[in-house]
């Protein structure tokens, strides 16, 4: 993510794409399903300013919750940031999607 | 230069510099999306949600993706009246119209980012052709939305 234009960007990370992973293996018996992840991978153009307003639009968390999650996004390369049953995950990355985040969902 | 001005119910857009040259020409840069073949800007803006699971994603896809191109271009109408307004001056933005303003500059930013082949952090410094028009626009952008950024943090202050 480019911190601020016109000012010295952060330290330089390469983007990290979403990879194709095997699915681990779930017991789908009622009760065993642990939901659903909505995942938010880094992009470089995306500002940090503007992905900590969004996860707090979306999502109503606070400023210092938003900001850890988007400084997981950018150092690690992707943060949870929220889990939940499919549909409502589903809905959790159609809003981000809506933002043009690039997230994705995994089994939690 | 204060760009934006944040009031109770709505939000003051403040054309200043060359702010709707540059907004003109982002609209023509998100118009343009997918007119080329292979254009790296459609696959930016068309995230899956399930990219290791064919069936999910296209489950997915059936169901998101109609309303998502349907409010993006609602969004997208919704700046170009904006646009239309700000060329006598100073306009007042609904909540509604500054999201959308938000979001329409955010998609050509990543469309602009994609064709540029931007992969790693520190684009905005350093090595990109400043000469380049379209590292110029991306630049621009990237200031104003910051600024419109910073005027819609203020509003989810207590």
């Amino acid at each position: 993510m480019n911190p601020i234009i016109g000012r010295p960007p952060g330290s330089p990370a390469a983007t990290i794409a979403p990879e194709r992973t095997d699915l681990p293996e779930v017991d789908e018996r009622a009760g065993h399903d642990r939901g659903w992840n909505v995942v938010v991978w880094n992009d470089p153009v995306n500002l940090m300013s503007y992905v900590v307003l969004v996860f707090r639009r979306i999502f109503g968390y606070s400023e210092e919750k938003a900001t850890r999650l988007m400084l997981e996004v950018h150092h690690e390369g992707r943060s949870i940031v929220s889990t939940a049953p499919r549909e409502k995950a589903e809905i959790d990355c159609y809003t981000l999607h809506r933002y043009a985040l690039w997230a994705t969902i995994e089994r939690a | 230069m204060t760009r934006f001005k944040v009031l109770a119910d709505r939000i003051e857009m403040r054309p200043v510099g060359d702010d709707l040259v540059a907004l003109s020409l982002m609209q023509d840069a998100l118009a343009s999306v997918g007119e080329e073949p292979d254009d790296p800007a459609v696959g930016r803006l068309s995230v899956a949600a399930y990219p290791d699971d064919g069936d999910a994603q296209s489950e997915y896809e059936r169901l998101m993706n109609p309303e998502l191109d349907r409010q993006r271009r609602m969004d997208r109408d919704a700046v170009a009246s904006v646009l239309k307004a700000a060329e006598g001056g100073s306009v007042d933005l609904t909540p509604t119209e500054a999201e959308a303003l938000l979001m329409v500059i955010n998609e050509a930013r990543l469309a602009l980012g994609a064709r540029l082949g931007i992969v790693e952090d520190g684009w905005g410094s350093g090595e990109r052709r400043t000469s380049d028009p379209v590292v110029l626009l991306l630049r621009y952008l990237t200031a104003y939305q910051d600024d419109l950024v910073r005027a819609l943090a203020k509003r989810l202050e207590p």
